[in-house]
């Protein structure tokens, strides 16, 4: 009697176990929203309303009642802190540096010196364009110089493989010279990442500023796109246009290598694109006027695919949904929340004006 | 109820001519319109229950405000057992709101958001005129401009800026003009159908001891608040005012259909405002004040409207010429 009572027992312990993994589980995730169609004149953000944008949703996001208490619960005066920009999109559809500014003022707030505070994506050609420069006095501007600006010792394996090219750390010295005509060449082929020494050796934490883009190649190129695909090197494979790859994107994000540093997600939505992403296309360019928050950058990614889906529909372009299948191996992995009943959007209101703006006649 | 029988059977009962405006809507914002308006005429049946003390009704729209931020239903069978109206649709609305509810669920995050966000400003506005007009046996005026304005914007105005952002998320090519000044032109479209409503109701709320004519300026007429009612012709200067103000707000209403491009989208803006114009055309020949029957627009003129709508579909020529006579008189 005993045994079976114990066998029963042992199932049940089982079974709430694996309840607790499947996707239905019980944990939620919470995005936070802030739009202000005043945050743009002219398509060029008006850098008042973007800091207060900011500055605002952080607090949400933080549940802290000043701007100065929001950004000392994320990082301490001792953080060397990163922010990783996206500027794939050159000088017409980055992270704007407004955006930037504001992160930048609530990181003094707590007390971190501009010194210790680093603006980094791959491209220094990008990075310039988009306005980010090296300043006297100012925050650290880095870029991730090829194959040396990559971590030999911070290595990431995923199941797809990819074709190495000059730049990647694993691409073989040999072939950067000149074969003689009529030399037989193989592909170096390698299923190996090395992920970038800013993000592995000189940050100690980051926040994550993504632009609100699609992708073809795996859907949209939003918070997990920004901080994996361009800190690492090999990683062209995640993102064939075929889609073959997405899944090993998944992989790649549930890395902690990636991702134990970053302490918030910061979607820059105040342009938003959604089709022919993440390089700029002016024609698919849209004003939200918004910016996303969130401590998920998968629960993030999927409100932002939503809502990059439904101008789509408007714009009779096909669905980017059918292409982010490979969120949801990113949940089973950690990395999130992919699905849209256990995420709660929550909308920051904005302080409105007390009477309307029409002069009387 | 299903999502269809409430946008369609229960929509129709409880909002008449605004139904017209949401059965022309495109497919894909239909849903975040209704629910909006179910939701908001749900929180106004909670704000008129009479037979409700006011203290109570104020504790339901506080508990429906928190059913609509924190997504319970905490409170919903105590404020369907003291809410019941006398009029059926809105005793079916009260009935069906965990219905509606659920269906704010199903939205798409963004327009949820949408929905929750205009929802807390309209029950802000809802609250503060239930606790300005607490005492229904004195006669209490909004003490000046700026209150009317603030109080206009809250429960009308910020639905403009809801239905404006709405569209923005859907449709990509909503609008060449910038977001801001878009949504500045439905703020005050929103103000314009709210004033043209005050005007058009005064001698019923000041019946009811509501005066939202300011204290300030019946002050610098000479009247009393209570006494509005008595000398309606002293009155007749400050009420021009506001005819003038609502008309000028009209006027940015016919600015926002204007340069909206969704042919249904543009006829659903339309008709409201076409009604408004002809209420305060209406208002214009018959004062309210001076008149024991209520300004109503004819359904003759309902149904000019619709046809006129067909036109200013995909006409900015047609729309221009209907708004002139706002440019001439109130």
């Amino acid at each position: 009697m005993w045994r079976s009572l114990w066998a029963a027992l042992t199932a049940v312990l089982i079974t709430q176990s694996l309840a607790a993994e499947v996707p239905g589980g019980t944990e939620r995730s919470t995005v936070y929203w802030i739009q202000n169609p005043e945050c743009l004149a002219d398509n060029r953000p008006q850098g008042a309303a973007v800091s207060a944008m900011v500055h605002q949703i952080v607090q949400a996001a933080t549940g802290q009642d000043t701007p100065k208490k929001a950004w000392t619960s994320l990082v301490s005066p001792k953080d060397r802190v990163g922010i990783k920009v996206s500027t794939i999109g050159g000088p017409g559809f980055s992270t704007h540096t407004e955006v930037v500014d504001a992160i930048v003022d609530g990181l003094r707030m707590a007390g971190v010196p501009l010194d210790q505070i680093l603006v980094w994506d791959r491209n220094a050609d990008t990075l310039s364009a988009a306005g980010y420069q090296q300043r006297r006095g100012g925050y650290q501007v880095r870029s991730i110089p090829p194959a040396t600006g990559y971590d030999p010792a911070a290595a990431i394996d995923t199941s797809v493989i990819g074709k190495l090219i000059w730049g990647d750390l694993l691409f073989p010295k040999s072939l950067t010279r000149r074969l003689p005509s009529g030399t037989a060449q193989t592909d170096p082929l390698s299923q190996t990442s090395h992920v970038s020494r800013v993000l592995s050796q000189e940050v100690t934490k980051v926040i994550n500023v993504p632009v609100l883009s699609d992708s073809a190649g795996c859907a949209i190129a939003g918070a997990i796109y920004n901080l994996a695909i361009p800190n690492v090197d090999n990683w062209r494979r995640f993102v064939h246009p075929d889609g073959s790859g997405a899944a090993s994107l998944a992989e790649l994000a549930a890395e902690k290598a990636i991702r134990s540093k970053v302490v918030l997600h910061l979607m820059d939505a105040l342009v938003a694109q959604y089709a022919g992403g993440p390089s700029a296309s002016p024609n698919y360019a849209y004003a939200h006027s918004s910016l996303y928050a969130a401590f998920d950058p998968l629960a993030l990614d999927l409100t932002a695919l939503h809502q990059l889906d439904l101008w789509r529909t408007s714009a009779k372009l096909p669905p980017l949904a059918p292409k982010a299948r490979w969120m949801l191996f990113a949940e089973d992995l950690g990395v999130g929340i992919a699905h849209p009943n256990r995420i709660d959007l929550v909308a920051i209101p904005l302080k409105k004006p007390h009477h309307a703006s029409t002069s009387l006649p | 109820m299903t999502h269809d029988a409430l946008g369609s059977h229960l929509l129709a009962s409880v909002s008449r001519s605004f139904y017209l405006s949401i059965r022309v809507l495109p497919p894909s914002i239909r849903a975040p319109i209704s629910v909006g308006y179910l939701l908001a005429r749900t929180s106004d049946t909670i704000a008129d229950s009479a037979q409700c003390p006011p203290a109570l009704r104020q504790e339901f729209l506080h508990s429906f405000a928190l059913m609509l931020s924190e997504g319970h239903r905490r409170g919903i069978d105590a404020l369907q057992r003291h809410i019941q109206p006398p009029d059926p649709a809105e005793a079916r609305l009260i009935a069906q709101l965990p219905a509606c509810l659920d269906w704010l669920d199903t939205l798409p995050k963004t327009d949820a958001a949408c929905v929750r966000s205009v929802m807390a400003t309209i029950i802000e506005g809802q609250r503060l005129d239930l606790h300005r007009f607490a005492d229904p046996l004195q006669t209490i005026a909004l003490p000046d401009a700026s209150a009317l304005e603030h109080y206009t914007y809250l429960v009308a105005g910020c639905v403009g800026e809801f239905w404006t952002q709405i569209c923005l998320l859907h449709f990509p090519s909503y609008s060449d003009i910038p977001a801001h000044n878009l949504s500045q032109l439905g703020r005050d479209y929103g103000c314009a159908l709210q004033l043209v409503n005050i005007l058009r109701d005064l001698p019923a709320d000041l019946r009811s001891g509501r005066c939202y004519l300011p204290a300030d300026q019946l002050l610098a007429e000479g009247i009393a608040p209570s006494q509005l009612l008595l000398q309606p012709h002293a009155a007749a200067p400050l009420f021009n005012h506001w005819m003038h103000r609502a008309a000028a707000l009209l006027q940015s209403g016919a600015s926002y259909i204007h340069a909206i491009r969704p042919a249904r989208v543009r006829i659903a803006c339309f008709l409201p405002w076409r009604l408004g114009v002809k209420t305060l055309q209406k208002m214009r020949e018959t004062p309210p004040l001076l008149t024991q029957t209520k300004v109503k627009v004819s359904r003759g003129e309902v149904g000019r409207a619709l046809l006129l709508s067909a036109l200013v579909a995909r006409s900015n020529f047609w729309l221009q010429k209907l708004a002139t006579p706002l440019h001439q008189h109130p």
